[in-house]
């Protein structure tokens, strides 16, 4: 009997995908707004791909299993959420509908309170149409830290309600040789 | 069940409590006149709608997220810190884990209702509460040595 778990990139890649492309999506991505669902969803889809795939004669996904599937759900997520997000961010700004108001930063630049460094950075983001390495960088890492945090949670949510049977509080170990663990 | 005195535990249980002191940041940095602080809220602005007459006032200033979402992590943070004393509980949950949805129905029934500040608070820290548990007992099973022995080799 092949005791091999299925892989987990599969389902990770379709929920990473899922989560990446529909927060970054004009109007869709407000679903977000509604306490992070499409993250959150990302996350339970994953899991309910990986279930689907889930031999019954395996011991139950452990919620640690869940929580890796979850991160690395996230991971690939937060990638695709940046790499989809920035482009269209630019496109708003340019026309005045993005999240960050140009005038708003402009005015800021005459701010006496500002540091001279800061005021530097903006006149460079200014110029730059919000696209410098500077931004691209800290959105990645907001987007890759919302992504990571609440795809783990929605993957382990989703094994709580969609596994039929109570999921083992930690991962089963199998006897003798170990088969290469998930993916 | 897990040990509450586990590291991972603690990582967890400081993970949360910075977190709640993040979405504190912006209203107070707002207070305190401090130059772009609207830039803290933009920070937060993927994860909700920060509408303020749905949020919790902080120092004269909106919470980076709303009542509904501030209540849902202030719940998990209670879970985690109240779970490690309610073992039957605990128990309970883990052999039917879909009792999560009972604990979220009063915030689906909070959305459907009129609802006030305290009812969202109160029903989204409900609907995250059983959640700490599952998220603790998951980083609990993270085996760190193997990654570690691999790394070696």
């Amino acid at each position: 009997m092949n005791e091999q778990k299925p892989p987990i990139v599969i389902p990770a890649l379709i929920g990473g995908v899922f989560l990446g492309v529909t927060s970054a999506l004009p109007l869709i991505e407000f679903i977000n707004c509604a306490c992070c669902a499409l993250v959150i969803g990302g996350g339970v889809l994953a899991s309910v791909l990986y279930l689907r795939d889930y031999p019954d004669y395996l011991p139950p996904i452990s919620y640690t299993d869940a929580a890796v599937l979850g991160l690395l759900t996230g991971v690939i997520g937060g990638f695709i959420w940046t790499m989809v997000d920035l482009p269209l961010e630019f496109f708003k700004m340019q026309i005045g509908m993005g999240m960050m108001d140009i005038s708003e930063l402009s005015e800021a630049l005459d701010d006496p309170r500002i540091p001279p460094a800061l005021q530097t950075f903006l006149a460079d983001f200014i110029a730059h149409g919000g696209m410098t390495p500077g931004v691209i960088i800290f959105s990645f890492i907001m987007n890759l830290m919302f992504s990571v945090i609440f795809a783990t949670i929605g993957a382990i949510i989703g094994i709580a309600i969609f596994q039929k049977r109570p999921a083992a509080s930690v991962p089963p170990t199998a006897p003798g040789p170990q088969p290469p663990v998930m993916g | 069940m897990p040990s509450s005195r586990s590291w991972r535990y603690w990582i967890l249980v400081t993970g949360s409590t910075l977190w709640l002191v993040l979405l504190l940041a912006p209203p107070w940095l707002s207070s305190r006149g401090v130059p772009l602080s609207d830039f803290s809220y933009d920070c937060f602005a993927s994860l909700c709608h920060q509408l303020p007459e749905r949020s919790i006032q902080v120092w004269g200033n909106p919470v980076a997220v709303c009542a509904r979402c501030s209540g849902l992590y202030f719940g998990f943070l209670i879970g985690l810190l109240i779970f490690p004393s309610l073992r039957t509980l605990s128990r309970q949950i883990l052999a039917r884990p879909r009792l999560l949805i009972l604990f979220a129905f009063p915030m689906a029934l909070d959305l459907l209702l009129t609802n006030s500040a305290a009812s969202r608070f109160l029903s989204g820290a409900a609907a995250s509460f059983p959640v700490a548990l599952l998220v603790w007992v998951a980083i609990e099973g993270l085996q760190l040595r193997p990654l570690l022995r691999r790394k070696e080799v």
